[in-house]
C-alpha cells in the first residue's frame, strides 16, 4: 500500500476543504462565484495482476459560472439604471407642472379673470392694479418653472461629469485587472484561471453597465476588450482610453460627451445608450428641453397675442394702448453659432413673424458653402433648404420666423436657432401704471370696456399651433407629454427591474454560495480528510510491521 | 433550481422593499384623498381634468360677473322706478296746475313742487354706484351727465356708450342704458325728441307765468312709456342673468363631479388594499425571519 496515494488523498481534500472555506468566507461578497475542486484519478500503475489506482490529482481550481448569465445581468443593469435615472429627473418636473400650486395653469387663468374683473369694472383702479399683480405672478410662475427645468439641466450636466470620472476609473481599473489576469493565467502556464480576479473583473464590467450600455469580448490571452457608445474601445487589454465632458459647440450651458482617444476628442453624446449616462441625456432630449421649448411657446403667443390687442385699445388717459408685456417675442428668440464655425463668420438672427405657425422646438441651419440647410431639431425635419446668401433675410413661412445673417459665413458653419427656447425665463411688465391697462375702444370714453373684452377672449381663442390650440391647451399637453414620459419610465424602470431580478437570480443558481451545500461539502471532505489520514497511519503500519518482521 | 444563501436573503429583502413602496404610494393615496397625485399617475387622466379646471375657473368667473352685472342693473332698476314715480308725482301736479279755475298765485305754489320734483328727477338720473361711476352716462363714467347751463338750459353730456359684460363663454350682456336712450331720446309732442328735464322746467316757467300747457301730459306720458320700456329691458337682462347662472352652476358642478370621478380616491377600495398590502408585508416579513433561521450549521 503506497503512502503516496494516501497522501495524494489528504492533499486533495485539504484543496476542496480550503474551497469549501473559501466559498463560505465570500458567501456575501458581491459578485464572487463558488469554487470547485475537479478531483481526477491519477493514472493507474499497470502490476501483474491488472492495473492499480495511484490516487487522486486536483486539476483545476474553476468557478461555476456561465457568461450568457453574466451577460444578462450586465446588460439589464444598463437598463435599469437608464430608466431609473430618467425617471428620477423626470418625475420632479412632473410633480411640478401638475401641481395646482406650483403649475402654470391657475395662474393662467387667475390672469384672464382678472382681465374680466376690468371688463366688469374699467375704472376701477383696484381692479386694474390686481390685473397687473396677477400679470406679474403670471410672469414669476413662467420664470420659476423655466428655472426649475434649467437647474435640472444643471444637475443633469454636474451628474454627467461625476459619472464620466467614475467611468474612467472603472475603465483604468478594468485594465490593471486585465494584466493581473493576463499574468495570472501566464504563471501557470495557461491553464489555472484566476478565478477571484475574473469575478472582481465581471463585477467591474457591471458597475460600468451602471453607466453606459458596454460590450465586450475576451481575448485570446484571456484579457476583456470593453467598448461602449457606436463601438468606442474604452479597454483594449491593458490599456484604457478615456470619456470626456465637453460643451456643447452651441450652447455653452449644455454639454456633449467626448471618447479620447490619443489625445483627440470625438463627441458620442449621440451614440452613448443605456445606463445613467444615456438615462440623463434621454431625459434632456426628451423631457426638459421640450418642457423649455413648449413654455417658451406660451409665453411668447401670450405676450405677441395680449400685445397686439392692447395695443389696439386706449388707456384711462384717453391714449393709445402701449405694450403690456414686455416684448418677450422679440427680445427672447436666439442664434447660437458653433464654436466650429470658420474664424470671422458672422451670426444669423432670428425673428418670429407668425406666432400661430411658431413651433416648440429648436432648428439647426447649416451652410454647404452654397446653400443652407434648415433642420428642426424636434422631429429632425427639413423644413426648408436650398436657399443661398442671396435668398437672406429667408421668411420660412411654415415656422413664422425669418433668419437674418449679420457678418458672413464660411462653409460648414452651422447654427442653433432657438426662437422659443429662452422665452419664459424672460416674461415681464411693460407698464406699472394701472391706467395704461387699455380697457376702452379707441374713441369711447373711460367708462368702455370693449378692448377688455376682447382681451379677456384671448383665454379661449385658438390662436396658437395654426389655429388649433388655446395656451392652456398648451401648457395641459406639455403636462401630458410629461407625464407620459415619467409613466414610461417608471413602467419601464419596473419591469427592467423584474428581468434584471430574474437574471440575478439565474447567475446566482448557477453561481451564488449556498451555506448548506457548503456544510454539506465541509462534513464529505472533513470525513474523506479524515480517512485519508487513516490510510496513511495504515499504511504507516503495514510499513513498521515489515520492518519489525524483518528486523526481527 | 439551485438557491444560493444570498439569492434567498436577496428574494426576501426585494419582496420586502416592494411591499414598502406599494404601501407608500396607498399611504400617500389616501393622505391626498386622490387618485392622481402626478400627472405620471395617469396622464390621460390628467388631459381629462386640466380642462375642467379651466371650465370651472372660467365659469366661476362668469359667476362673478353676472354678480357685478346683477347689482348695477339693480342699481339702474331701482333708479328708474324711483324715477317713474317722480314723473307720476309730477304729471298729477300738471292735471292740478293746468286747471282753469286756478289762480296764479295757486299755480305758482304747483310750479315750486314741480322744480323740486325735477331736481329729484335729476339727481337720480346722476346716480352713482359703489365704485363712484355715474350709472346714466354711457361710458363716461366719471362726468356728471346731466347738467342745467346756463341756468334753464339742461343738457346731457354722458355719451351714447352701453357696457357689456361676460356672463357665458360666448354671451355677453348690457348692465346699464345710457342717460341719453333713458332721458332724453323720448318723442316730443312738437316733433323730435325732448329731454325730459328742459320739458318739465319749460312746464315749470310757464306754470309761473300763469298759463298752462296742453302738451305736458303726453310729454310726460311718453317719458313714463319709455321708462317702462328700458325697466321691461332691464328686468329682462336679470332674468337672463338668472338662468344663465344657473346654466353656469350646473356647469361648474358637473365639471366638479367629473373632475372627482377621474381624480378623487375612491377611499373604500383604498383602505382594502392598504389592508391586503399591510398584511402581505408581514408575511414577507415573517417569512423572511423564519427562512433566515434555517441552516444546517445549526446541527454541526
Amino acid at each position: 500500500m503506497s503512502i503516496d496515494t494516501a497522501l495524494s488523498g489528504l492533499l486533495a481534500f485539504q484543496r476542496a476543504l480550503d474551497t469549501t472555506s473559501h466559498n463560505i468566507a465570500n458567501v456575501t461578497t458581491d459578485g464572487y462565484s463558488r469554487q470547485r475542486v475537479d478531483l481526477v484519478s491519477r493514472d493507474p500503475q499497470l502490476l501483474g495482476s491488472g492495473y492499480v489506482g495511484k490516487g487522486v490529482n486536483t486539476v483545476a481550481i474553476e468557478r461555476n459560472y456561465d457568461q450568457f448569465l453574466v451577460n444578462q445581468v450586465v446588460n439589464r443593469t444598463s437598463s435599469v439604471n437608464q430608466y431609473q435615472t430618467y425617471s428620477g429627473i423626470a418625475s420632479q418636473l412632473d410633480a411640478t407642472l401638475g401641481s395646482t400650486d406650483a403649475g402654470l395653469s391657475s395662474v393662467l387663468g387667475d390672469f384672464f379673470n382678472a382681465v374680466q374683473d376690468v371688463a366688469s369694472y374699467p375704472t376701477s383702479t383696484p381692479a386694474r392694479q390686481v390685473m397687473l399683480s396677477s400679470a406679474e405672478t403670471l410672469n414669476s410662475r413662467f420664470d420659476t418653472i423655466n428655472k426649475q427645468i434649467t437647474d435640472l439641466g444643471n444637475s443633469v450636466n454636474g451628474q454627467l461629469s461625476d459619472m464620466v470620472s467614475s467611468v474612467n476609473s472603472l475603465a483604468t481599473a478594468i485594465a490593471d485587472i486585465n494584466l493581473q489576469i493576463v499574468s495570472g493565467y501566464g504563471a501557470t502556464g495557461g491553464s489555472g484561471a484566476p478565478n477571484d480576479l475574473l469575478d472582481q473583473r465581471d463585477r467591474l464590467v457591471q458597475q460600468l453597465a451602471e453607466y453606459t450600455n458596454v460590450t465586450t469580448i475576451e481575448q485570446n490571452d484571456h484579457s476583456l476588450s470593453v467598448f461602449v457608445g457606436s463601438g468606442q474601445a474604452l479597454v483594449l487589454g491593458g490599456s484604457a482610453n478615456t470619456m470626456a465632458v465637453v460643451n456643447n459647440q452651441f450652447d455653452l450651458n449644455a454639454r456633449d460627451i467626448a471618447f479620447v482617444s490619443g489625445g483627440v476628442k470625438t463627441v458620442v453624446t449621440d451614440q452613448m445608450t443605456g445606463g445613467k449616462l444615456g438615462g440623463l441625456l434621454d431625459v434632456k432630449k426628451e423631457v426638459l428641453d421640450p418642457a423649455k421649448n413648449n413654455l417658451g411657446k406660451i409665453a411668447i403667443g401670450l405676450a405677441n397675442q395680449f400685445n397686439t390687442q392692447h395695443q389696439l385699445g386706449e388707456d384711462l388717459n384717453g391714449n393709445a394702448g402701449g405694450l403690456f408685456f414686455s416684448a418677450v417675442d422679440t427680445t427672447a428668440p436666439t442664434v447660437l453659432p458653433s464654436s466650429n464655425n470658420a474664424t470671422g463668420s458672422g451670426n444669423f438672427s432670428v425673428t418670429i413673424d407668425n406666432v400661430n405657425a411658431l413651433q416648440a422646438s429648436d432648428y439647426q441651419l447649416s451652410y454647404d458653402g452654397t446653400n443652407f440647410t434648415l433642420l428642426r431639431l424636434s422631429d429632425n425635419t427639413v423644413v426648408d433648404s436650398g436657399f443661398t446668401t442671396a435668398g437672406l433675410p429667408r421668411s420660412v413661412a411654415s415656422e413664422g420666423l425669418t433668419l437674418s445673417l449679420t457678418g458672413s459665413v464660411a462653409a460648414g458653419d452651422s447654427f442653433l436657432v432657438r426662437p422659443t427656447y429662452y422665452a419664459a425665463g424672460q416674461t415681464g411688465l411693460a407698464t406699472s401704471d394701472p391706467a395704461d391697462i387699455a380697457a376702452a375702444t379707441p374713441g369711447t370714453a373711460v367708462g368702455n370696456n370693449g378692448n377688455a373684452l376682447t382681451l379677456a377672449a384671448l383665454q379661449t381663442a385658438k390662436g396658437l399651433d395654426g389655429g388649433t390650440s388655446t395656451y392652456n391647451q398648451i401648457y395641459s399637453q406639455l403636462v401630458s407629454n410629461v407625464g407620459v414620459k415619467t409613466h414610461q419610465a417608471n413602467t419601464a424602470a419596473k419591469a427592467q427591474q423584474v428581468l434584471l431580478n430574474q437574471a440575478v437570480e439565474s447567475k446566482n443558481a448557477v453561481s451564488g454560495v449556498n451555506l448548506d451545500e457548503e456544510a454539506a461539502n465541509l462534513i464529505k471532505y472533513q470525513q474523506a480528510y479524515q480517512a485519508a489520514a487513516k490510510a496513511i497511519s495504515a499504511s504507516q503500519n503495514l510499513f513498521n510491521i515489515l520492518i519489525n518482521a524483518v528486523g526481527g | 433550481m439551485r438557491i444560493s444563501t444570498g439569492q434567498m436573503q436577496l428574494q426576501g429583502t426585494n419582496a420586502i422593499m416592494d411591499r414598502y413602496a406599494e404601501l407608500a404610494k396607498t399611504q400617500q393615496q389616501l393622505s391626498t384623498g386622490l387618485r392622481i397625485i402626478n400627472p405620471s399617475d395617469d396622464p390621460v387622466g390628467i388631459t381629462q381634468i386640466m380642462p375642467l379646471d379651466e371650465a370651472i375657473s372660467l365659469n366661476e368667473q362668469y359667476n362673478k360677473n353676472m354678480n357685478a352685472a346683477e347689482a348695477r342693473l339693480n342699481l339702474e332698476e331701482g333708479s328708474l322706478s324711483s324715477a317713474t314715480d317722480i314723473l307720476q308725482r309730477i304729471n298729477e301736479l300738471a292735471l292740478q296746475g293746468n286747471n282753469t279755475t286756478l289762480t296764479a298765485s295757486a299755480r305758482a305754489d304747483v310750479a315750486v313742487e314741480i322744480r323740486q320734483d325735477l331736481q329729484a328727477l335729476q339727481s337720480l338720473a346722476n346716480t352713482k354706484d359703489s365704485n363712484g361711476e355715474y350709472v346714466f352716462a354711457g361710458d363716461k363714467v366719471n362726468t356728471t351727465p346731466f347738467t342745467e347751463s346756463p341756468p334753464g338750459t339742461f343738457n346731457y353730456v354722458g355719451d351714447s356708450g352701453q357696457r357689456n359684460v361676460q356672463i357665458g363663454s360666448s354671451r355677453q350682456i348690457a348692465v346699464g342704458d345710457p342717460g341719453d336712450d333713458v332721458f332724453v331720446n323720448i318723442p316730443f309732442s312738437g316733433g323730435g325728441t325732448q329731454n325730459i328735464f328742459q320739458t318739465i322746467n319749460d312746464f315749470a316757467t310757464t306754470l309761473e307765468a300763469g298759463g298752462t300747457s296742453a302738451t305736458i301730459t303726453d310729454d310726460l306720458k311718453s317719458a313714463m312709456d319709455n321708462l317702462s320700456t328700458i325697466r321691461a329691458k332691464v328686468g329682462a337682462r336679470l332674468n337672463s342673468i338668472d338662468s344663465q347662472r344657473n346654466l353656469t352652476q350646473d356647469v361648474i358642478l358637473q365639471s366638479k363631479s367629473v373632475k372627482s370621478t377621474i381624480q378623487d380616491l375612491d377611499v373604500a377600495e383604498a383602505v382594502s388594499r392598504l389592508n391586503q398590502q399591510t398584511l402581505a408585508l408581514q408575511a414577507s416579513q415573517q417569512a423572511f425571519s423564519r427562512v433566515q433561521n434555517l441552516s444546517l450549521f445549526n446541527y454541526l
